[in-house]
């Protein structure tokens, strides 16, 4: 899978490289038991220091997307993502919420936010195979 | 006597034809050693700019020829050498200089030109590159590295055979020029050293596959697979000229026990050489820098974005050194093949290591 970060903005390469992989299990570019790169080479082919990589990698196996193996090195998680729980969906909600509130706001109407999040849905799968 | 000088000649102006080619070779995405959005690489300014530097090497390349002509012509072959070496040396200085201008020129280019604003610079990683196949296995060095062990032992075998004197250099009328005195070490001279440098051709063999994955973000899928196809192609370079010299040690390691008409020997080295230069730069001008003179499509290019601008990093545009990188090596920037990052001690602790070892090596077995 290609992760594909934009070095000018302003969002941290950290964060972006978090999401770029969520996202490319989210797509399964990325499948149960498929191999990462290690934290070295990663950081190397980015050329940012191994710190970043290796919060991205922490994070990802707190959340259980991925293993850290130490003889298999970073695997994404054989057994696939946790289901979604009441707990999660409480958090979603929650994240959701001021994002809803700030497009209220802005006067957004229910129909256009559900078209908003049909779009990005589309396109998070649309991106595979884009090869610009 | 004046063979030679022509053969020199040619060695020279093998040399020129890469330092005049270099910025056609280079990724389009970097112009002396700046980064530029790719599609300015072929805008009026920068072809104008590429032509100037032609110009100016071809000059310098006219008077080099001419002085070593003129300087060398009826002359012996210690004075040759000598001229040929100091041509080439101040031959390379100068056209260093002249990068050096010329990329400040581009520098300069840049600074006014409107490309970077409102450009975003992405950034592509393949997950998978290091599933690729990057280089061919360090087990084709044993095609030499084999021979080399036999004839260590063959050597000590045939110890009492060794004539007194073990040749180090010849010239290239087969005489030689520089001798030790035999003992069980310095007949090993050249086993060893091609030992070494079979180690060394791995060692590059290594890097190769190691180096930096560099992806043109307007076309990842292709670009990769030009870059592996790139890194594979020098592998088997690698491999190639590793064996090759490998053999031609072992060769002249006989003629201590085989009369070989040195002088054959030595012309067999010559045309080795200039075979392996003309194969380089037949390979630079096919693949072109990370692959990028293989299938060349115009592609439609992506003006809000380029590939990311780590000029800051590269010191005269060739330097890289860069403190937060992980990466000892990547991709050259003027020119083909791979560089270290200089802010990694590491990298420092390698070249110096194996430069040192080439160099010692005959001193400490002699």
């Amino acid at each position: 899978m290609f992760i594909e970060l934009d070095m000018t903005s302003e969002k941290p390469i950290y964060l972006q490289l978090k999401e770029q992989i969520i996202e490319g299990i989210a797509r399964r570019d990325l499948q149960p038991g498929d191999d990462l790169p290690s934290v070295r080479s990663l950081a190397a082919d980015i050329g940012v220091n191994m710190q970043t990589v290796n919060k991205v990698y922490q994070q990802l196996k707190q959340d259980e997307y991925i293993q850290i193996h130490r003889k298999r090195g970073v695997v994404i998680h054989p057994e696939g993502v946790p289901e979604i729980n009441q707990l999660y969906v409480t958090e979603l909600k929650n994240a959701l919420r001021p994002l809803l509130a700030e497009s209220i706001a802005r006067g957004m109407t229910e129909d256009n936010f559900q078209e908003t999040i049909n779009e990005v849905y589309r396109d998070i799968f649309h991106k595979e195979g884009d090869d610009k | 006597m004046n063979t030679i000088i022509l053969i020199l000649l040619l060695m020279f102006w093998l040399t020129t034809i890469s330092i005049i080619a270099t910025p056609y070779w280079t990724r389009k995405t970097e112009s002396f050693g700046v980064t530029i959005p790719k599609q300015f690489f072929n805008s009026p300014e920068l072809k104008q700019l590429r032509k100037q530097y032609i110009l100016t090497i071809g000059i310098i390349t006219i008077l080099f020829t001419a002085s070593f002509l003129y300087l060398s012509w009826n002359q012996n072959e210690f004075v040759v050498g000598m001229l040929f070496s100091i041509i080439l040396l101040s031959f390379l200085a100068i056209s260093f200089v002249c990068y050096v201008v010329f990329h400040f020129k581009m520098k300069k280019i840049k600074q006014h030109a409107p490309w970077t604003e409102n450009v975003s610079q992405a950034l592509i990683v393949s997950t998978s590159f290091r599933q690729e196949k990057l280089n061919y296995s360090n087990f084709w060095f044993l095609i030499s590295m084999i021979p080399a062990i036999i004839m260590i032992f063959f050597t000590l075998y045939n110890y009492d055979a060794v004539p007194n004197e073990i040749p180090l250099q010849f010239n290239f009328a087969g005489e030689v020029t520089s001798s030790v005195e035999k003992s069980p070490s310095s007949s090993l001279i050249l086993p060893i050293m091609q030992i070494v440098l079979t180690i060394m051709f791995a060692f590059f063999n290594t890097m190769i596959s190691k180096a930096k994955q560099q992806i043109d973000s307007n076309q990842p899928e292709q670009s990769l697979k030009r870059n592996a196809l790139f890194r594979r192609r020098w592998s088997l370079y690698l491999i190639v000229t590793g064996n090759t010299i490998s053999f031609l040690f072992l060769f002249i390691q006989l003629t201590l026990f085989f009369p070989i008409d040195t002088q054959i020997m030595s012309f067999v080295a010559l045309g080795i050489s200039i075979f392996l230069i003309v194969g380089a730069i037949f390979l630079s001008f096919q693949t072109g820098q990370g692959g990028s003179r293989l299938n060349r499509e115009t592609a439609a290019n992506d003006s809000e974005r380029m590939n990311r601008d780590d000029d800051e990093h590269w010191k005269l545009g060739i330097f890289y050194f860069n403190k937060e990188d992980p990466a000892l090596f990547l991709e050259k920037r003027f020119g083909v093949g791979w560089t270290i990052n200089l802010a990694r001690p590491l990298t420092w602790v390698l070249f110096l290591g194996i430069i040192g070892l080439s160099l010692f090596i005959p001193y400490i077995l002699s």
